[in-house]
């Protein structure tokens, strides 16, 4: 690990203070992402901005048809969350199958968002749910928040404060968890709700993608079997050590199919 | 930049000076602490040999910087066993053979604890299987780990129904 | 009396109260607090920490090394170098016995492959020590890496494993395959697998002018002292290891690692004591692994289902620099009979760390390819597979045609398939599936491991006041010396287990031999009886010849050691307690000793192995290709158990790996730069609880009265073998997907 100064702010002003003030600093919610590049000197921040201390960006709240969840909410809240439980059971059920429990103790969706590590699970969801991402200066569409592999439209110094969810009609979740560190191989969330019928996959890409073919297919005919036909073209799919781009377009019907069947 | 802390380990409030903000608690508890009962399988948060109670819930210490977590409850398992009386679960660990080498078993022992606590143990042994994953046993103790969770969970509830009887 | 006389122990051979006994754990109380201290847990007064600094290409040179940027690094204090090191008496590349694997002591600027040493950082925390050997910065030279198994030339070593031939044959295959009615000939790959013990492999050194203590975990403590001594030029009793616990070894443990070394070396040069520990990414090299195979195997069988020819050639990688093979062909020698057996081996050399003895070398990675093989040949004779098997059932030892020492796998087969349910399984595969839509699959394999002994010594001590003390340098890596080795002595020294003290795991006390080739409690367990019964002996033999004892004039033979107490064997009644006997001699204690060593009589006469029956259950998603083992039910028959309790832990675990090597375990390689890419518990697969629904062990009753006086066999790494290819077959019944590339991905059963 490369040496760094550490903060600790109590007020989001403070943290976007500190960020604004030191280019390299970086913040740091749950470390489950960080700590990790931190070991390897994959990352050589100046400065931590530890968010644990600042209150305002936890929690769980229901506002008409909308959840709000503070950036710093761990995964292990969202799982159990009884306001999410029973306003988008699929999202609470998505925040479950996230790594283990240790990890679910400590990884925030914030994090996990800002991070947006192709394999990560939530962003699937904030795409197929339409969710807006409000930060300390301005409010993100989904399809405006997420730019590809490990980019998002935040500013260096920009802090994700909290996610709205609408609730929708419906919505589903199915993944394939590689086996040791249960990142998504291939992860489907669909969705219908205030955004229109919506799919949208993760873990398969270098980034969350909207599975148009199977949006229309759900659109005039919401089953298992109206996806059942969708092909997804491999080509620019991820292709590792854990399967093939072949496969994993494999999987996209196949998960698709499946979160359909876990929406009902 | 302040690198002190407070921390309350096994019940007893320690300050500490940290020569360093990169120290994780994992490193904190066995180079500057000597609880060395905490052990370090792979520094990268896979395995789940650190893990330890942190306020409570289940926590890789390897991916815990020390410095963030001032003023935290810290459970290790040196503070597990009531005096010479072993904890449930660490009685049913060794009923069960829970552990062949013993190394990863602190840290079992943790996850078991936690997720009692958490009341996800339940009487369920696929739930229990699950819950225990993020602990790796190079050993295979798999079904002696499961075994005296469940063994415990029954244990604790029998004990809990006789004091509220 | 003889040290080596087991055969002959004259009072006390089946009075056992505690052999056969399930006692928990008489670590257990230590390893469930965390008092149980492991190598690194040690923190000697003036501790400095070590880092590795490790190459990051496979083969070439280190061209520079930012040596002034890790020194300037506040809290570092050395940096050792090939140029900046101490003096050792002994080339480490020097080939001193077949045991004695080349070692990386940073003796020149040679890289030969990812995750050598080339530099150790010395400093005061972990924290600066890790962050010194990062400002190294290695510039290399780099040569093309040699990588790929089947694109090396290739050779044929004369001996692989541990040291024997590479071929061997009986009868003519050739002849056999062409008079077969029905042939299987296929190809199975297997992949490059590292140990991954959950403990790094750790040292903690400290040097005392020409003395040094060690904490550091060992298979095999002796041949680490020996190795140390003829590297520091000491004499080997200078040198005190203390290994009371491993985190696991599986092989990875059992010959002094290089990177062990290096600690020693840092301590020499600080002059203070040193720790150093592995990082999980740096035991992908230098601490060994199991090596890749390509395996041919070529089975004939007559129209009845008879096989007539078993050819198995092994294709296999050893290192650039050293020679291990890992000898899976042998696999094929001593299971099923046919009138003509012929195996091989053959090498090639890659740029990757030495490979090295890894739980069940030879035979796990040689039993999938044979029990697979077993299982096609099976169905193209239209049989079931255990009838096929029963069919061929070895009544002899296929290879050498001596007979068995002992064999109860036919019991194993019973009840094993009992248990399973297995009469129940169609023929055909794809016909099975559960109520979710899987598809479910039904397969078995044979185990076979080896009754291997090696040579030990103990010493045993009764105490004036009742008590025993028996001493021996073993090593408890969780296959529970510790309980087991008690458990002997208790009914050596003729006392309950609690009058008995047992230390074990320091190198001051007698060579335990080493914990491998799972002969450990037949080789340690065998001193440890030899030493009660030479201790009893001399007891007896004072309280015989002395006209006050109510023992006098029985003789040896004629007295019986229980609970403390000689007996006349004709008369119980008659006796007085140990205590006694000292007092009256006037004696604190007396002292015997005991040694072990295979007999080569009953080694020439026997074959000696363990068998078993393995049963595995699998479900299939058809979408998916995701495979998930609901049920492993394994039966075992290896001699005398000492310990049920423990030994069912050691066939669950064993099984576990078996699962791991037919579904998980693949160390994947970059070609080009010669890197492991997933050399990490989150990417490289073990498996977690979620994976291990049900295993059931059956523990066969097996009597052997040639193996050693005890009995006893492994039961270390017989599970692993049978359970990985009735895994493999499980598959294929479920699918009809004959997978022969293992581990068996998901994309692998998918259209």
């Amino acid at each position: 690990m490369y040496d760094f100064a550490y903060h600790k702010p109590t007020s989001i002003a403070d943290a976007v203070k500190i960020l604004a003030a030191d280019p390299d600093a970086k913040p740091v919610s749950g470390g489950h992402t960080l700590l990790p590049a931190l070991k390897h000197r994959l990352n050589q921040p100046s400065a931590l901005v530890d968010l644990s201390g600042i209150a305002e960006l936890r929690g769980i709240k229901r506002e008409g048809d909308t959840i709000i969840i503070g950036a710093m909410t761990r995964h292990g809240e969202v799982a159990t969350s009884d306001i999410i439980k029973s306003a988008i059971p699929a999202l609470a059920h998505m925040a479950s199958t996230i790594g283990d429990t240790q990890v679910r103790n400590r990884g925030t969706m914030g994090g996990s968002l800002a991070n947006n590590d192709p394999a990560a699970d939530y962003p699937a969801a904030a795409m197929a749910l339409g969710a807006k991402f409000q930060t300390d200066r301005r409010t993100l569409a989904a399809e405006d928040f997420f730019q590809g592999m490990f980019t998002t439209a935040l500013e260096p110094d920009e802090l994700l404060i909290a996610i709205h969810f609408p609730v929708p009609k419906k919505a589903g979740y199915a993944k394939l968890k590689n086996p040791a560190s249960r990142y998504s191989m291939c992860g489907v969330f669909v969705a219908d709700g205030a955004a229109g019928i919506r799919v949208a996959v993760n873990g398969a890409g270098p980034g969350v993608f909207r599975q148009e073919a199977a949006e229309a297919a759900l659109s005039a005919n919401w089953s298992p079997e109206a996806v059942a036909g969708v092909k997804q073209d491999p080509d620019g799919l991820n292709s590792d050590i854990h399967g093939s781009a072949e496969y994993r377009a494999h999987l996209v019907t196949v998960m698709t199919k499946r979160a359909v069947l876990d929406a009902g | 930049m302040n690198l002190s802390i407070t921390l309350t380990v096994n019940g007893r409030e320690r300050m500490l000076a940290l020569p360093d903000p990169r120290v994780t608690l994992l490193d904190l508890l066995r180079d500057r602490l000597d609880l060395t009962g905490t052990k370090k399988g792979c520094d990268r948060g896979h395995c789940g040999a650190c893990t330890i109670l942190v306020d409570g819930r289940r926590t890789n210490s390897c991916l815990a910087l020390a410095i963030s977590h001032d003023g935290a409850d810290i459970l290790t398992i040196e503070g597990v066993a009531h005096g010479d009386t072993l904890d449930p679960v660490q009685a049913a660990f060794i009923a069960h053979d829970g552990f062949q080498c013993g190394y990863c078993t602190p840290g079992q022992i943790m996850s078991a604890i936690g997720l009692i606590r958490e009341g996800q143990a339940g009487t369920d042994p696929e739930r229990v299987r699950e819950g225990m994953s993020g602990n790796l046993c190079r050993c295979g103790a798999y079904a002696g780990i499961t075994e005296a969770v469940l063994e415990a969970q029954r244990a604790l509830d029998a004990a809990e129904q006789e004091q509220a009887a | 009396m003889s040290e080596n006389t087991l055969a002959q122990a004259p009072v006390h051979l089946r009075q056992g109260s505690s052999i056969g006994q399930p006692l928990t754990r008489r670590d257990g109380v230590l390893k469930v607090t965390g008092g149980a201290v492991y190598a690194a847990d040690n923190h000697p007064p003036g501790l400095l920490h070590a880092v590795l600094a490790v190459s990051t290409i496979a083969r070439g040179r280190v061209a520079a090394l930012d040596l002034a940027a890790a020194r300037a690094h506040p809290g570092v204090v050395e940096v050792m170098t090939p140029g900046h090191k101490p003096a050792l008496a002994q080339d480490p590349d020097e080939k001193a016995g077949p045991f004695a694997f080349r070692l990386d002591l940073l003796q020149d600027d040679r890289v030969r492959y990812a995750n050598q040493s080339i530099a150790v950082v010395i400093a005061e925390t972990i924290e600066a020590a890790t962050e010194g050997a990062a400002l190294l910065a290695p510039r290399y030279e780099v040569e093309p890496a040699r990588m790929d198994l089947h694109d090396a030339e290739s050779f044929f070593p004369a001996v692989v494993g541990a040291g024997t031939p590479a071929a061997e044959h009986h009868g003519d295959v050739d002849a056999g395959m062409a008079a077969a009615a029905v042939r299987v000939e296929a190809t199975y790959d297997t992949s490059a697998q590292y140990h991954n013990a959950m403990e790094p492999h750790a040292i903690v050194a400290v040097w005392d002018g020409d003395k040094l203590r060690l904490d550091t975990p060992s298979q095999g403590m002796a041949m680490a002292q020996a190795r140390i001594a003829g590297l520091f030029g000491i004499p080997p009793e200078n040198i005190h290891i203390r290994s009371p616990f491993l985190g696991g070894g599986f092989g990875s443990k059992g010959m002094i690692s290089g990177p062990q070394v290096l600690g020693i070396m840092a301590a020499k040069l600080v002059g203070r004591p040193v720790k150093l520990v592995l990082r999980r990414e740096q035991m992908y090299g230098p601490v060994g692994h199991r090596a890749p195979t390509r395996q041919t195997l070529r089975l004939g069988a007559d129209a009845g289902g008879a096989l007539t020819a078993i050819g198995h050639h092994t294709k296999t990688a050893s290192s650039s620099f050293d020679d291990f093979f890992e000898p899976a062909s042998g696999a094929s020698h001593s299971l099923y009979a046919s009138p003509a057996i012929a195996t091989s081996h053959e090498g090639v050399r890659l740029d990757t760390g030495t490979p090295l003895f890894m739980r069940a070398p030879g035979e796990a990675t040689g039993s999938i390819a044979l029990e697979s093989a077993i299982d096609e040949m099976a169905d193209a004779c239209g049989m079931d597979p255990l009838t096929f098997r029963l069919k061929n059932y070895a009544e002899v030892e296929p290879i050498s045609g001596k007979p068995f020492s002992s064999k109860a796998l036919r019991q194993c087969y019973e009840q094993g398939a009992a248990r399973f349910g297995w009469a129940s399984r169609p023929l055909a595969p794809r016909m099975m599936r559960d109520a979710a839509g899987m598809l479910v699959g039904w397969g078995m394999g044979t185990a076979t491991f080896p009754a291997l002994m090696f040579q030990a010594k103990a010493r045993a001590t009764l105490r004036r006041d009742g008590t025993g003390l028996m001493e021996i340098g073993a090593h408890d890596m969780g296959q529970g010396a510790w309980t087991a080795l008690a458990q002997i002595a208790a009914d050596g020294l003729g006392l309950d287990i609690d009058q008995v003290e047992f230390r074990s795991g320091t190198s001051d006390l007698p060579d335990g031999g080493i914990a491998g080739g799972s002969a450990h409690t037949a080789t340690a367990g065998m001193a440890v009886h030899g030493a009660g019964a030479d201790v009893i002996a001399r007891l007896a033999e004072l309280a015989t010849g002395d006209e006050r004892s109510p023992l006098f004039g029985a003789g040896n033979a004629g007295v019986v050691a229980r609970g403390g107490r000689l007996s006349r064997r004709d008369d119980e009644a008659r006796g007085e307690s140990y205590a006694d006997i000292l007092d009256r001699a006037g004696l604190a204690g007396i002292e015997g000793s005991g040694g072990s060593a295979a007999n080569p009589v009953a080694q020439s006469a026997y074959a000696m192995h363990a068998h078993g029956a393995v049963f595995a259950e699998v479900k299939v998603d058809p979408d998916l290709g995701q495979i998930r083992v609901t049920r492993l039910v394994g039966a075992f028959a290896a001699g005398t158990i000492i310990n049920p309790r423990m030994v069912r832990s050691q066939y669950y675990g064993g099984m576990i790996w078996g699962l791991s090597f037919a579904l998980l375990e693949k160390a994947v390689t970059d070609r080009r730069s010669g890197r492991i890419m997933n050399a990490d518990l989150g990417e490289y697969h073990v498996p977690v609880n979620a994976d291990v629904p049900s295993v059931e062990a059956i523990l066969v009753e097996e009597r052997d009265a040639h193996v050693n006086a005890l009995g006893i066999k492994g039961v270390g790494e017989i599970g692993i073998t049978g359970t990985a290819g009735a895994i493999a077959n499980a598959v294929w019944h479920a699918t009809g997907r004959r997978v022969r590339q293992f581990p068996i991905t998901l994309d692998r059963l998918i259209d």
